[in-house]
């Protein structure tokens, strides 16, 4: 069940450092918009619209300021390269950030996303996520149970103030570079594998991945939508979206 | 948008139940009238229908004079779902009237945030499940009923656990603006249902919108075991599990409505499939989760009253218990022991009553896991305390395989 995995402690470091090419950014028609840049290769709308950041490794991401929308994915969907369909009455509004989506379907949009140029669009690292949304977090709630026998009970949340509803993209908070919704109803699939080769897993056979958000939760890769309840013991992510990085400026 | 007014040429007539039957039999009539036309008609009889067997009703409207003058009376203050109202598990003195008061509710109310799900619920004082009433056996409960000016429908309440008029509902028919008062003898220990039932289609309207709750009469000298040993408890959980039959709109995005009674048609659509878009515990989905978790310690004795008055459930305390059951809701009967999971019928309330030997946290579920997960049907209990080993070790955590 998703639940054992969720409930399994986000591991401190381990993950691959990140390498920036500043060189590779000439080629590519720029349009830069209120001081993000417009990543061409995917729909211009306004997730489109990305913030450069610079981490404490000293290395610089660019960020989309938004989730994808919906009407990006429809796009990804009407060109035959991601399969789900999203039904929604919010289907024509660009406002809404696409959702109930799961690793496999995330994996379609980067593939789309890097069609003209293989390798420009990935997912964040889960680290890398935390990083950018660190001034929009709220405080890590302390352990409810201390005992190690009650670990897997330990990270239940019994003062979450998740928003949980759907809410048009914008509709939470900004961080200081300008990125958008980072704490809000919707968790956002990173490229992190919930364990490390230690346990056997690469990328390829992974079974869950991180998803960031409020907190971190690692979501088996079927999963569009980690429904509260049964034997769940914590406040699973309202919803699944995802958010474009890119390590070089366009 | 159309708003419930504008389907009210008379209010006060057209919301009665059998105002509603009536406009459907003038409909049927008219249909019938024009395929008589086109059809010679064969006399048809209808099932059961045999005049010589008419059963001539004799019944007096006036019975025996009951002077009841000289009990106590005490008022209940009601309390929110999941908790009862202050009680004594053994009755102290002999029969009391006990008095409480529901005011009727029509309110917006949200089933699930994730999916902006929300119902214009029909509530006895606000809450789904309506609140908890606590007895004892030989007390008279006297209920006044009140249904404001602002309400859109007519409202009554059928107690299962009272006799006669329908368990009250046909003695408490109250129109937007109109207040009764019911008095009934608890002469059956057990937990029971009540409801709204004012009449054809708007019965399981009103019951799947939320207006349904429970009633505990206890034996007057507590509940005994098996064995004749009186059983105590710490708390009462009082779970009122609710199904939603909520419209949705072609692109499956749940319908809101602009005010109370104007999804009437669309819900009895949905209810038609019997197919619920929400089972939920205390009316929303998470009402019982998170934020809302129950508490409890090692130790401490719970007892687990569970309602439905609609549709079967089987309640599950996933690890845990009930240490002692009156499934069907009878304290006359022997409680059964040990089960793992219980059987609510629709239309009943049952007792589950558990000792808490681990800590952590506890789910609560309809062990029908799709309801449990999809549907919202789950309570979680964060129960403190010593682990115990002996019930109990993680030999060997989780890593790679080795062998």
């Amino acid at each position: 069940m998703s639940i054992s995995i969720a409930d399994r402690a986000y591991p401190d470091g381990g993950l691959s450092p990140k390498v920036i090419g500043m060189l590779a950014l000439i080629t590519l028609t720029v349009a830069v918009v209120l001081g993000g840049l417009r990543l061409s290769g995917v729909p211009s709308t306004a997730s489109s619209t990305a913030s450069a950041v610079t981490l404490s490794d000293g290395s610089i991401l660019y960020v989309q300021k938004r989730e994808v929308t919906i009407a990006e994915w429809t796009q990804c969907h009407e060109a035959g390269a991601c399969s789900l369909r999203i039904k929604s009455r919010k289907a024509n509004d660009t406002d809404y950030p696409a959702t109930g989506l799961n690793w496999f379907d995330v994996k379609e949009y980067v593939a789309w996303a890097n069609r003209t140029r293989p390798g420009r669009f990935r997912l964040p690292a889960a680290q890398e996520w935390n990083e950018i949304a660190r001034e929009v977090m709220p405080e890590k709630p302390d352990p409810i149970f201390t005992d190690p026998n009650l670990r897997w009970a330990s990270s239940y949340l019994t003062e979450s103030n998740t928003k949980r509803a759907l809410r048009p993209s914008g509709s939470f908070a900004m961080t200081s570079h300008g990125i958008e919704d980072l704490d809000g109803s919707v968790w956002e699939w990173t490229s992190d594998c919930y364990a490390g080769p230690e346990k056997g897993f690469d990328r390829e056979n992974c079974p869950a991945f991180f998803v960031a958000g409020e907190h971190v939760a690692a979501i088996p890769v079927f999963t569009r939508d980690p429904a509260r309840g049964g034997c769940a013991t914590g406040s699973p992510p309202p919803h699944l979206g995802l958010r474009l990085v890119s390590d070089n400026p366009l | 948008m159309k708003t419930s007014r504008d389907f009210r040429p008379d209010r006060r007539t057209l919301l009665t139940g059998t105002a509603l039957a009536g406009a459907a039999l003038v409909g049927g009539s008219v249909a019938a009238g024009a395929s008589k036309a086109r059809t010679p008609k064969r006399p048809v009889h209808k099932m059961g229908s045999h005049k010589n067997g008419l059963i001539q009703a004799k019944a007096t409207t006036e019975g025996k004079a009951v002077d009841l003058s000289h009990l106590p009376r005490v008022k209940q203050e009601m309390v929110l779902p999941p908790f009862a109202p202050k009680h004594d598990p053994v009755a102290k003195g002999g029969p009391k009237i006990v008095e409480v008061r529901f005011d009727v509710e029509e309110k917006l109310m949200t089933v699930d945030e994730d999916t902006d799900a929300k119902v214009w619920a029909l509530t006895y004082n606000g809450s789904v499940p309506g609140p908890l009433i606590i007895v004892h056996e030989g007390d008279y409960v006297e209920l006044t009923l009140t249904n404001p000016e602002s309400s859109i429908f007519e409202h009554n309440i059928d107690f299962h656990a009272s006799t006669g008029a329908l368990g009250g509902g046909g003695l408490t028919h109250v129109l937007p603006g109109e207040e009764t008062v019911l008095r009934w003898k608890a002469t059956k220990p057990g937990t029971f249902v009540y409801h709204c039932a004012p009449g054809g289609d708007m019965i399981p309207y009103h019951v799947c919108h939320g207006m349904n709750g429970a009633v505990m009469v206890l034996p007057r000298d507590g509940l005994k075991d098996a064995k004749g040993k009186p059983v105590t408890y710490d708390e009462v959980v009082y779970i009122g599990e609710q199904d939603y039959y909520l419209p949705k709109d072609e692109d499956g995005e749940y319908v809101q409505y602009e005010a109370a009674g104007d999804d009437y048609g669309d819900s009895l659509d949905a209810m038609r499939t019997l197919v619920p878009t929400h089972s939920v515990f205390n009316g929303a989905v998470g009402a019982l989760t998170g934020d809302n978790a129950l508490k409890s310690e090692v130790g401490k004795t719970v007892l687990m009253i569970h309602a439905q008055a609609n549709r079967d459930s089987r309640p599950h305390l996933i690890g845990g218990h009930a240490d002692l059951l009156w499934e069907g809701g009878s304290f006359t009967d022997i409680p059964q022991s040990g089960f793992e999971t219980w059987f609510i019928r629709g239309g009943s309330a049952g007792v589950a009553v558990y000792t808490f030997k681990q800590p952590g946290v506890y789910a609560y579920v309809n062990h029908n896991l799709i309801e449990a997960v999809m549907l919202g049907a789950t309570a979680h209990f964060v129960v403190e305390g010593e682990w115990d080993n002996d019930l109990m070790t993680q030999v060997a955590p989780p890593d790679s395989i080795k062998t």
